[in-house]
């Protein structure tokens, strides 16, 4: 049967199991070439590696942030956060923590660090590990993905473009929902292209969150004072929404959850610190 | 001495156990003796909240090797709440008898991870347990009316406390018990066995309580009080028990 011969909702509804098919085929293709056996073998001990590879480098930069203030490094002052003294920078280890540090040497808003250029060089090397180890998509990555994606978009437009085409030379101009479809799949295959993480990313990233499933169910029980490193491993895994706001309430002083007019989808709904567009501070809490 | 576990760990449990068990080979080379896993986990009794206990044996505590093993335990302690406890091998004797009550149970109930057995050879005194036990539960005690009187009016810490207690409270009733000649098979056992001897229902009740302590860390509004009272009458009526030990 051509499917071209057919009209209306008849081939819209082929269309849009044709073009839910290319994406998903497009999807599977990446997974299949993307999945990387010695993923495994790079070690996660450090919190803004794995913030970075769930959220970003806002992300890490923010637990970095959270983690700091809980070790009483960066202290809260009024509607602003500094270093508590120039020799805290000193006793830290890692080079994201003494570049937040540095960042807050005079007092700023929690956010100031996010475009704090000492603070995004020093996230530049959790970038290139997680692109070495095929974590996160890289130049070379983008490349390998454009040939699949060129062929996606090639399916998709081009079947709609021919129907369009079809339809006009036969006096039939209701094209429009075709037209949606083909713009919203093609949006699709774009976002699959764009995405950051490879497949071998958020196989790790779904690794990290069941190996830590223990840690979230005992969050309510975490004190706070950065004996350990269970804040900032919470916060590195599952993001800001994992974090009970009565044990850290310091947290919603330096990202303080908008207020909501009770009236839009967040509302008051308990999942709204991880998928509400800017809660938790500016996006990213909740990571994904 | 040792009971073998059951293999039912959670399996995200078993994989950072294997990797803390290979961490800590790879830290401390040859003088790593032994890894022991003890307490709920051992007895593959874990629930969503436990901790993760083990012991350490180690030749000498060497500071490299010590900073070799820090990201792991680290990692392991905020994915598992890993408890190690790090023990020269000529510590344990010690060891042993000056937390005899611990220890009994540790003894009694573990799972070798790695190396030998260290308490294959090692026979705790019966006077210096009875002396031991005795001592912990008068300190359970005074820490009882303390915690009581600080904590009674906040109930949410109350409930902590109480849930905190649980575990000491089973320890104590399976040195009890085996002291006695009758071990339990698991201290939550020896604990509902002993108060079942008692046969008082505040008492049962208790039980309840502290288990939805632990499993849950909440309890009815108003309840946790009461409850820790009669917690202070449970450790008064097994420190009796305890005297008539001979």
């Amino acid at each position: 049967m051509n499917p071209f011969a057919l009209h209306g909702f008849a081939f819209l509804a082929f269309y849009l199991m044709f073009a839910a098919a290319v994406v998903v085929a497009l999807k599977l293709w990446f997974v299949h070439k993307e999945s990387r056996d010695d993923a495994t073998r790079l070690q996660f001990n450090d919190p803004y590696l794995i913030a970075f590879l769930r959220g970003g480098q806002d992300e890490a930069l923010r637990v970095a942030t959270i983690s700091l203030t809980d070790r009483g490094l960066l202290v809260i002052d009024g509607d602003k956060v500094r270093r508590k003294n120039s020799m805290a920078a000193e006793g830290v280890q890692r080079d994201i923590e003494k570049a937040v540090l540095q960042a807050f040497r005079t007092a700023q808003d929690a956010n100031a660090v996010l475009a704090d250029a000492g603070a995004r060089n020093a996230c530049r090397a959790y970038q290139q590990t997680l692109e070495k180890h095929g974590l996160l998509a890289s130049s070379e990555t983008y490349m390998q993905r454009l040939g699949a994606t060129a062929l996606a978009l090639l399916a998709i437009v081009g079947t709609a473009g021919y129907k369009v085409q079809l339809a006009l030379s036969q006096g039939r101009h209701n094209v429009g929902f075709l037209i949606a479809l083909a713009v919203v799949f093609s949006v699709f295959a774009f976002a699959l292209w764009r995405f950051r993480r490879t497949s071998a990313g958020d196989e790790t990233v779904k690794d990290l969150k069941q190996l830590f499933k223990r840690l979230k169910d005992r969050a309510g029980s975490l004190k706070s004072g950065g004996a350990t490193n269970e804040l900032a491993m919470l916060l590195g895994v599952f993001g800001l929404a994992a974090v009970p706001a009565t044990a850290f309430p310091f947290i919603d002083s330096l990202y303080p959850k908008p207020k909501s007019d009770g009236g839009s989808s967040c509302g008051s709904s308990s999942s709204c610190g991880s998928s509400c567009g800017g809660g938790c501070g500016g996006g990213g809490c909740g990571g994904e | 001495m040792n009971t073998p576990a059951p293999a039912t760990l959670p399996p995200d449990v078993e994989r950072l156990l294997q990797q803390f068990c290979d961490a800590t080979r790879a830290a401390f080379g040859e003088d790593l003796l032994s890894i022991v896993l003890f307490g709920s986990a051992a007895e593959g009794r874990m629930r969503a909240t436990s901790d993760v206990n083990v012991i350490v044996v180690v030749a000498k505590f060497d500071k490299d090797a010590a900073d070799r093993l820090r990201d792991a335990l680290r990692f392991a302690r905020a994915a598992i709440d890993l408890n190690p406890m790090f023990v020269l091998e000529s510590e344990i004797g010690a060891a042993m008898e000056s937390f005899s009550v611990k220890f009994a149970d540790i003894a009694h109930r573990h799972r070798v991870l790695f190396g030998k057995n260290p308490f294959a050879d090692i026979v705790l005194p019966r006077e210096a347990l009875v002396l031991r036990l005795k001592q912990v539960l008068l300190n359970m005690q005074i820490r009882a009316r303390e915690r009581y009187i600080v904590l009674s009016l906040r109930e949410e810490q109350l409930v902590r406390y109480l849930a905190e207690s649980a575990g000491p409270l089973r320890a104590a009733a399976a040195s009890l018990l085996q002291l006695e000649g009758t071990p339990a098979e698991s201290p939550k056992a020896a604990l509902e066995r002993v108060v079942g001897d008692f046969a008082d229902p505040a008492l049962q009740q208790v039980l309840v309580a502290l288990s939805t302590a632990r499993e849950t860390q909440a309890l009815e509004p108003g309840t946790a009080a009461p409850v820790a009272i009669a917690v202070m009458r449970l450790i008064g009526r097994l420190r009796e028990r305890v005297e008539k030990l001979a």
